[in-house]
């Protein structure tokens, strides 16, 4: 009891303090300005300092929630604290009110820990940075927004996180502004996040009027008391806001250019935390996506196409970075098949493998991008340091990063006994299971029945699992294998990442080997078996149960599945070996040109292109052309305000002739009236 | 007695009215007015045997303004000759709105 | 009659006329200061200002701490013949308004240094003072006649103010501003007369007491009612009476960009129109056509927005949307909805009264603000761009920021009203995020326009002062609104009850029987 108090004391700390070391570093990057100096890097000192304060403070708070997941771990299940009154008007009532319990310690301890360990990378990477302080402001930003979205006991304080994360998202990818692209990906970013917080908003508002809170807890008990429709409502406008937020189709083209940013963002705030924001929400309130088959199939559809594109595009890009942000978008709508099909345990073990893999692909791709940068600047070279085409054979000089991204290389592919395995095969068996026999199969959507749609997803998931296979070993490959292609003098400049960049990358390669071990099927017999579900039950299994029912595989199915998945993945590995010539490879400025399907992947099927012209343009040429110059200055200004003026200047210039100068008309005037008005008065008073 | 002035009295102001409407020389259309308030004065008389002594009291009021206008009403129209030569007010329009 | 001092909690009753005899009778007195164009003599008259708007500034704290909840006032006798006196009076509506007005005019004033003002400088900080009591009075008037002198007297500064200290076209827009605001007072005059003579006098309270008990019929309301709202929403700049707004907030001088951004409109609308003529406000086809007025003008000032030249027009019209915002409130009266029409109308004080004053800041370092001519400013002024991002952001309702409380509330109080209207109402948002990105982007990022040729100062400790004060607040009253929010909710409440009340004796007409008044 008393464990649980001081517990209650302390939630608030967690997210406080990374806002304590957004505050602190914000004034320290500010101290140039104030006092009048320009500075090109950050002076050393000054960096010891901010460094202690960012990865402090991360460091504090992972300790904070390693504490509190012992304190829920128990029977004492969840732990809210209430900071004090938010809004209130007239029915209104929203409190800063935090809320721990197993899911949301679980998100607490991967935005912490990997977070640390992306801090602690950071001070690495950025070290020659003149934004050193800024950048670690704006990180410790982030990690206090992700924080309240996921301690967030209400709506509305997760609403905060969710567009806080979207905010420091828009610092940090447009934290080179010095280049004009680097902003405006920034600005896309959140623009296109908004669209979804439309969404969320409209979910609210609609929750509100129905059931008069928004606290997570009144949500979960009270939904019956919604007609299904209203519900599908709310959870088709809150899908809404997770296609934003974490990137599903047509709302993710804001993340391959978000690749804009320091590489340290990228892994943590586009593969690890903030675009799993939509997943965490949707198993928060699973208790209403439950409820709503209509929605859940809805997420499976959208969830499978999103993973099959990104996936097609991933095979034909040559930035390293795109290629990974183009698979984060294909394992996110894995994620999202996964919670649409009700296997909330599935999508959330997913979500906590994909951060160790992707985070240490991208930091990895970090260390890689880094050396070649520096290598080609010492060489007086102003190549791509990030295209493919203009490395090879890496391996030999950079073997500890080779090594540890191989095996995030085959976690992602799916093979045993690394941790991508276990998640993928998860989520693939459970929507094979559920397409078997489940209340989900039995419903539809329209016309086509749920049976149909699940089958399909699974699928889509095994053909996007082959090419998530084939691209990443043909990174690996025209990466780290073959020979170097940039140039001998280039190649000798190119050395292995500091320690600073290591350890993090052994840290999360570890975490990659064994991260399996959470939530390891039945049927295989390396340990204790579906530890995370048992975990999450008390979140999870009601709702997941309403969806999935009672049916469960039987042991020869499994094995069945489980074979079909490992063989899909070798089979990716091996056609991406056998197919790929990187001997036939030239550096990016001597590429040919590409054509016909290659041209229409590498530029993700043109949807950007079709977004600014059937999109973008049109609104922006009505608002010009017909709102403005139209309207504003033509309608109401010459028209109506210029137009009532002219006809005021035009009845005074005829009113004006009456005034002739004549003063023997003006005499007549005076006359005429004066009688006019005695003969009324006088006629009045005879009558 | 009464009747007999007030007849008069109507008479004269008719005149000064058509004066005042028909003629064009500034120094006549002033007569007509001196004309005009003299005929208003006797009515007044007139009625004050009736009605009290408020009506001679208001005749010495008017006498007093007739001689301001006229004062200067004369000098205004000795400055617009001064300046166009003529005091035919068909030919002067300074009051053009 | 011997004067009635009445004070009700525990002010001093000396307080609100204090409050705005101190900026009057100190704009009489700046004026009488010597005035030639020499530095001692602008100096001067600026400190004196100064310290009057402190004054002022000192005793609407000193109000708002003393006032919890509830109701301070004052009453003399004034004009019997019309049934007027002088009576002030301080709620919980007014009250967050009069001390943003201090605290704004306060600011702004300072905001202006020294050297901008030199010409005829008593006569420029004398009509501030003139200007600030105008607004107060029209946030303390207790009575009909007091608000529309009020409500005139903030005119004749404004006028002069952006005609003679703003730009070029400063006259033009000056002029187009008093023809607009005249012709909606005009029609508001015809109303104040036709209700005073149905009351018997001009005192809210008799207005008042007429409404409840001796309300007029339908038809009478509803023109009244047409009247109050035209001059109101002009003045508010509502579509389509809004093109006078962005004219006088770009040609003006930041200061009078910042005295219209405070609405006295929609306050005149809240307080005035809705609880004379209940019935005619509550009126469906009324509510739905002011709502989608509210509607429109969020969606069209968020686009026009987009296309702008420079960025005090941008704001402009996003100071229009944020209008749209307060309408759909007011128009769809449920507690939640006004007060967070309240709130808006505060929140777009402070965060648009700010951005003007930095964007003055710039002027001055640039003498140019369209957005061709810059960019790539955060380079060298990193300050700046911090402030101009959080204003941005704080703009376009991010949650954390006080932009987010008001309209959050407003949307979530008028959805069960509005739902359709709510809806589109809410693509507003994405909206505000696009074009205030988009400006930000343009000025602050990006390579700048000249190579780094000409070096920019930052801001001085005297600019950076001043907007920390808007930081506070935009961060405070985003996180711990409760102090603005507790204060309002006993008068909203009796507001919206009263109006409710007295609107419930009027039958009005549903559509199904053809609209018999």
């Amino acid at each position: 009891m008393s464990m649980s108090t001081t517990a209650s004391q302390l939630i608030w700390l967690v997210p406080a303090l990374p806002f304590l070391g957004f505050v602190a570093n914000g004034l320290l990057s500010l101290v140039p300005a104030w006092r009048g100096e320009r500075v090109d890097r950050a002076p050393s000192g000054r960096r010891t300092t901010v460094s202690a304060i960012g990865v402090g403070v991360m460091l504090v708070a992972l300790a904070l929630s390693i504490w509190l997941a012992t304190s829920v771990s128990g029977s004492e299940l969840s732990i809210t604290s209430s900071l004090g009154q938010w809004m209130t008007a007239g029915a209104f009532q929203v409190d800063w009110a935090l809320r721990v319990d197993r899911l949301s310690v679980l998100m607490m301890l991967v935005i912490t820990g990997v977070g640390s360990l992306i801090h602690v990378y950071s001070v690495g990477y950025m070290a020659d940075d003149a934004g050193f302080a800024r950048y670690f402001a704006y990180l410790n930003l982030f990690v206090g927004f992700m924080l309240m979205l996921v301690m967030g006991a209400n709506l509305p304080v997760l609403f905060i996180g969710w567009e806080g994360v979207g905010l420091a998202s828009y610092l940090l990818i447009g934290f080179w502004f010095g280049e004009t692209a680097n902003a405006v990906a920034g600005k896309k970013a959140f623009v296109v996040n908004r669209i979804g917080d439309f969404g969320l908003l409209l979910a609210m508002f609609i929750l509100f009027t129905n059931l008069g809170s928004l606290d997570f807890d009144v949500i979960a008990r009270q939904q019956g008391a919604m007609a299904t429709p209203l519900v599908t409502a709310i959870c088709l406008f809150m899908f809404l806001g997770c296609a934003g937020k974490s990137a599903q189709l047509p709302f993710y083209v804001w993340l391959p250019d978000a690749m804009a940013g320091p590489t340290p963002v990228s892994a943590l705030i586009h593969a690890a935390t903030m675009v799993t924001a939509g997943i965490y929400l949707i198993v928060r309130n699973a208790a209403l996506f439950s409820a709503a088959p209509v929605a859940s199939l809805v997420i499976v559809l959208v969830g499978a196409f999103t993973a099959l594109w990104a996936a097609s595009v991933g095979l034909k890009q040559w930035d390293i970075k795109k290629v990974l942000a183009y698979s984060t978008v294909s394992q996110l709508g894995y994620m999202f098949v996964a919670v649409g099909a009700g296997a909330y345990t599935a999508g959330m073990f997913h979500l906590v493998t994909h951060a160790f893999f992707k985070a240490l692909l991208f930091l990895g791709a970090g260390a890689v991008i880094h050396s070649m940068h520096r290598a080609l600047h010492d060489a007086h070279r102003h190549d791509d340091a990030q295209d493919m085409r203009n490395m090879g054979g890496l391996m030999r000089r950079m073997p500890a990063t080779g090594a540890l991204m191989w095996i995030a290389t085959l976690a992602i592919a799916g093979i045993p006994p690394l941790a991508g395995f276990f998640s993928k095969d998860a989520i693939l068996s459970a929507v094979a299971e559920r397409a078997m026999e489940s209340p989900l199969a039995e419903s539809s959507l329209g016309p086509i029945p749920g049976r149909a749609i699940l089958w399909l997803a699974y699928g889509i998931g095994l053909i996007t699992a082959f090419m998530t296979a084939v691209y990443m070993t043909r990174l690996m490959r025209y990466t780290f294998h073959g020979r170097f292609r940039s140039g001998d003098d280039v190649e000798t400049a190119v050395h292995d990442a500091p320690w600073v960049l290591r350890t993090p990358l052994i840290v999360l390669g570890a975490l990659t080997l064994v991260g399996g071990w959470l939530q390891l099927p039945e049927v295989l017999p390396l340990g204790r078996a579906g530890w995370l579900a048992d975990w999450l039950a008390p979140i999870a299994s009601s709702s997941g149960a309403l969806l999935a029912g009672t049916s469960h595989l039987s042991h020869t199915s499994e094995f069945v599945l489980i074979g079909i998945a490992i063989a899909v993945s070798a089979a990716g590995i091996a056609t991406a070996f056998l197919l790929l010539k990187p001997d036939a490879l030239t550096t990016k400025a001597a590429a040919p040109a590409e054509h016909g399907i290659g041209l229409i992947l590498a530029n993700d099927y043109f949807v950007d292109t079709a977004i600014a012209r059937g999109v973008v343009a049109p609104i922006v040429s009505t608002a010009r052309k017909v709102l403005w110059r139209g309207l504003d200055l033509g309608l109401i200004h010459s028209v109506l305000v210029q137009g009532s003026a002219q006809v005021f200047r035009v009845v005074s210039s005829i009113a004006s002739r009456a005034q002739g100068g004549f003063a023997g008309s003006y005499v007549w005037a005076i006359t005429l009236g004066a009688v006019a008005l005695v003969g009324i008065f006088v006629l009045r008073a005879g009558r | 007695m009464i009747r007999e002035a007030l007849l008069v009295s109507a008479i004269l102001f008719s005149i000064g009215v058509l004066g005042v409407l028909t003629r064009r020389n500034a120094l006549i259309l002033f007569m007509c007015v001196e004309l005009m308030l003299n005929a208003v004065n006797l009515s007044f008389v007139a009625l004050s045997r009736l009605h009290g002594v408020t009506g001679q009291v208001f005749v010495l009021l008017v006498m007093t303004v007739a001689a301001a206008e006229a004062a200067v009403g004369l000098a205004i129209v000795i400055s617009v000759f001064r300046h166009y030569r003529t005091v035919d007010l068909g030919r002067i329009r300074l009051l053009r709105g | 009659m011997t004067p009635v001092l009445v004070s009700i909690g525990v002010t001093p009753a000396w307080v609100l006329p204090m409050l705005l005899g101190v900026p009057f009778f100190g704009s009489m007195l700046v004026w009488l200061l010597p005035r030639s164009t020499s530095h001692a003599d602008a100096s001067l008259a600026r400190r004196v200002t100064i310290a009057l708007l402190v004054a002022t500034c000192a005793l609407a704290l000193a109000l708002w701490s003393v006032v919890p909840s509830g109701v301070a006032m004052i009453d003399y006798p004034w004009i019997e013949d019309f049934g007027s006196r002088f009576r002030l009076e301080a709620n919980g509506v007014s009250l967050p308004l009069i001390l943003l007005t201090a605290v704004l005019m306060l600011l702004s004033v300072l905001a202006t240094p020294r050297s901008s003002v030199t010409h005829r400088a008593a006569s420029y900080y004398a009509l501030i003072l003139l200007l600030t009591a105008g607004i107060l009075g029209i946030f303390l008037a207790a009575d009909l006649l007091l608000f529309y002198l009020c409500w005139e007297l903030m005119l004749v500064p404004l006028y002069f103010l952006i005609g003679v200290w703003g730009s070029e076209q400063g006259a033009a827009a000056g002029k187009t501003f008093v023809v607009y605001t005249m012709f909606g007072s005009l029609l508001m005059l015809v109303a104040v007369i036709t209700i005073a003579s149905a009351a018997g006098g001009t005192t809210y309270e008799q207005l008042r007491d007429m409404a409840v008990n001796r309300p007029m019929r339908l038809s009478a309301q509803l023109l009244c009612f047409s009247a109050f709202a035209s001059a109101f929403l002009v003045k508010s700049a509502l579509i389509p009476f809004h093109t006078w707004l962005p004219d006088a907030q770009s040609e003006g001088p930041p200061l009078a960009a910042v005295a219209l951004g405070i609405k006295v409109g929609t306050y005149g609308l809240l307080v005035l129109a809705y609880p004379l003529f209940p019935a005619a406000a509550l009126h469906p086809t009324v509510r739905l056509v002011l709502a989608s007025l509210g509607v429109v003008g969020v969606l069209y000032g968020s686009l026009v927005a987009l296309v702008q030249p420079d960025f005090r027009r941008v704001i402009s019209y996003a100071s229009i949307a944020h209008l749209g915002f307060v309408v759909l409130g007011i128009s769809a009266f449920t507690p939640e909805s006004v007060s967070g029409a309240l709130v808006v109308m505060v929140n777009a004080g402070i965060t648009t009264g700010g951005m003007f004053l930095l964007l003055g800041m710039l002027r001055q370092r640039l003498g140019d603000d369209r957005f061709q001519s810059l960019g790539g400013l955060a380079k060298q002024m990193p300050m700046f761009g911090t402030v101009a991002v959080l204003f941005a952001l704080a703009n376009a309702g991010l949650p954390g920021t006080n932009g987010f409380v008001g309209e959050f509330l407003v949307l979530i109080g008028a959805f069960p009203a509005f739902p359709v209207l709510v809806l589109l109402a809410t693509i507003g948002v994405i909206l505000a995020a696009a074009y205030l990105l988009w400006a930000v982007q343009r000025v602050l990022f990006g390579p700048s326009v000249d190579g780094d040729a000409t070096v920019m100062r930052d801001l001085s400790r005297r600019e950076t002062g001043i907007m920390c004060v808007f930081v506070a607040a935009i961060i405070g009253l985003g996180i711990y609104p409760a102090p603005l929010l507790n204060r309002m909710q006993m008068s909203v409440a009796s507001l919206v009850n009263g109006v409710n009340a007295s609107a419930a004796q009027v039958p009005i007409p549903s559509l199904s029987n053809g609209g018999q008044p």
